[in-house]
């Protein structure tokens, strides 16, 4: 075995192992961006990537249909017997109305932010160590993507660009805990930091911290965001409170939120490539708000209110 | 074409058939939905990678398992690079150990691919989610981790298959 450490094959591998340390090293020092080489082989994998998963999205509905096929067909009688029972009832009315509401959440998000700038994209790709229903989707730079866009569907948020490619992206989502998303009771205006836990995380919920002990958050309340930090623009649906909790040590509650999207499904998303007021600097709203305290305590302010620091 | 040319031939286009095969098993191991039971998917590439170098030595196997390393931090939500250098260097090692120390068989591939690819997902649990100290990490690794690489390995015997028909095939072309 020492002729193999002797020889030129060894002094290749070993040149080859530095080179990939550097590669490792430029990409812990550009943080998301990734290196030359993720590029080129982005760009050649992409298509592929794009064709095998039209395919398996379509084989895999093939499969469910037939080995759910008994599933399916007790649904189905049920779904008769419903049918049996609404048509007493305004059925085709119902229905149109309900298709009708769906093609106009697309519209309503350019409708009531006209500021947005948007970027529809599909999900490609889930690799097998995703954190927390990451996923990679077809747009990249070349499309305008950034990191730290925000990403929704027309259902709400979904999280944030991590990584940037020519032509691919990836998310990490509202599940994970390095992402704090400062949100906002739609109801009772009281304000917290939306960000996933591994317990709950399994279950497709996230957590929403930091509310004030007399709050009157309740379970049913709708969560939005509130544009903190300027990362995420303010108003976009995050999820519905399920229950309410008192913190470990008692000095606040926590929230346990249903995410408006079901993250481990979604299959076409929307990159908000541009909004007004949008900052690309990700800093957690709970830092922020520790930094404004801290600034206005060096300046001499006695207190900096809720509402600004937010 | 003569008996040279034909030769020199099949020595450069193996190369192409194993680089597409990798490309493949790429797309294969991130296309959503595909292989996924109970919400864990299987890692392709780095099995595939080991179990190649033990067919093609140290030094192809080892640069093949770079590029098969760096195939996976394309797909991953990690440094990349991590994956590429420790797939280089478990199929490095899996190459020469096949030399001198172990028989090619597939109890051998189970034992290097098992070895490989919980030495892997430890250092992936320890660096994404352990050293940050979330809470319920443990659960992680009971319920994720530890399936990935029993699922990863049960697919030995594919790879085992596959390199040996094909490596066979390119080596008996190139005698």
């Amino acid at each position: 075995m020492s002729d193999f450490f002797k020889s030129l094959r060894f002094k290749i591998l070993l040149a080859l192992l530095v080179v990939l340390v550097a590669f490792m090293l430029r990409a812990a020092y550009m943080g998301g961006l990734g290196t030359m080489a993720s590029y080129v082989l982005g760009a050649a994998a992409t298509p592929f990537q794009k064709l095998s998963a039209s395919i398996s999205y379509s084989v895999t509905d093939i499969l469910d249909t037939l080995f759910r096929a008994g599933d399916y067909k007790s649904e189905n009688e049920a779904l008769r017997e419903e049918i049996r029972e609404l048509r007493q009832q305004l059925v085709d009315y119902e229905t149109a109305l309900q298709e009708n509401e769906q093609y106009k959440k697309f519209l309503e998000i350019k409708e009531n932010n006209q500021d947005f700038q948007v970027e529809l994209a599909a999900v490609i790709g889930r690799s097998p160590d995703a954190r927390f229903g990451s996923v990679t989707i077809d747009k990249g730079s070349i499309d305008g993507v950034e990191l730290r866009d925000p990403v929704i569907t027309a259902d709400g948020l979904v999280g944030y660009i991590s990584e940037v490619g020519p032509t691919y992206s990836q998310i990490i989502t509202i599940l994970d805990p390095t992402l704090h998303v400062g949100v906002s009771d739609a109801r009772t205006r009281d304000t917290g930091i939306v960000a996933g836990t591994i317990a709950l995380a399994q279950s497709g919920m996230c957590k929403m911290s930091y509310i004030d002990r007399g709050s009157a958050v309740a379970k049913g309340d709708i969560v939005t965001t509130s544009g903190v930090g300027g990362v995420f623009p303010k108003g976009l649906m995050v999820g519905t409170v399920s229950e309410v909790q008192v913190e470990t040590y008692g000095t606040s509650l926590y929230a346990v939120l249903e995410p408006a999207v079901d993250i481990y499904s979604i299959k076409d998303v929307v990159v908000i490539t541009g909004f007004e007021g949008q900052t690309r600097e990700y800093t957690a709203p709970g830092q922020a708000k520790a930094q404004e305290k801290k600034d206005a305590a060096s300046s001499g302010s006695s207190s900096v209110p809720e509402e600004e620091a937010e | 074409m003569t008996a040279i040319e034909k030769k020199k031939f099949f020595a450069g286009f193996r190369y192409i058939v194993y680089g597409a095969l990798f490309l493949l098993l790429y797309v294969l191991q991130n296309t959503p939905r595909l292989f996924l039971i109970r919400g864990v998917k299987p890692i392709l590439l780095i099995p595939a990678a080991v179990v190649f170098a033990m067919y093609e030595g140290e030094f192809i196997g080892g640069i093949f398992g770079a590029l098969a390393g760096m195939l996976c931090d394309l797909g991953g939500f990690f440094l990349f690079g991590f994956d590429a250098i420790l797939t280089l260097v478990f199929s490095a090692v899996s190459g020469l150990l096949i030399i001198y120390l172990l028989r090619r068989n597939l109890r051998n591939a189970f034992l290097l691919v098992f070895l490989s690819m919980s030495l892997r997902c430890c250092l992936t649990y320890f660096f994404m989610y352990h050293m940050w100290q979330y809470e319920g990490t443990p659960s992680i690794f009971w319920d994720s981790t530890l399936w990935v690489i029993l699922y990863s390995t049960l697919l030995t015997p594919i790879y085992f298959v596959i390199w040996k028909k094909l490596c066979g095939f390119f080596h008996r072309r190139m005698e």
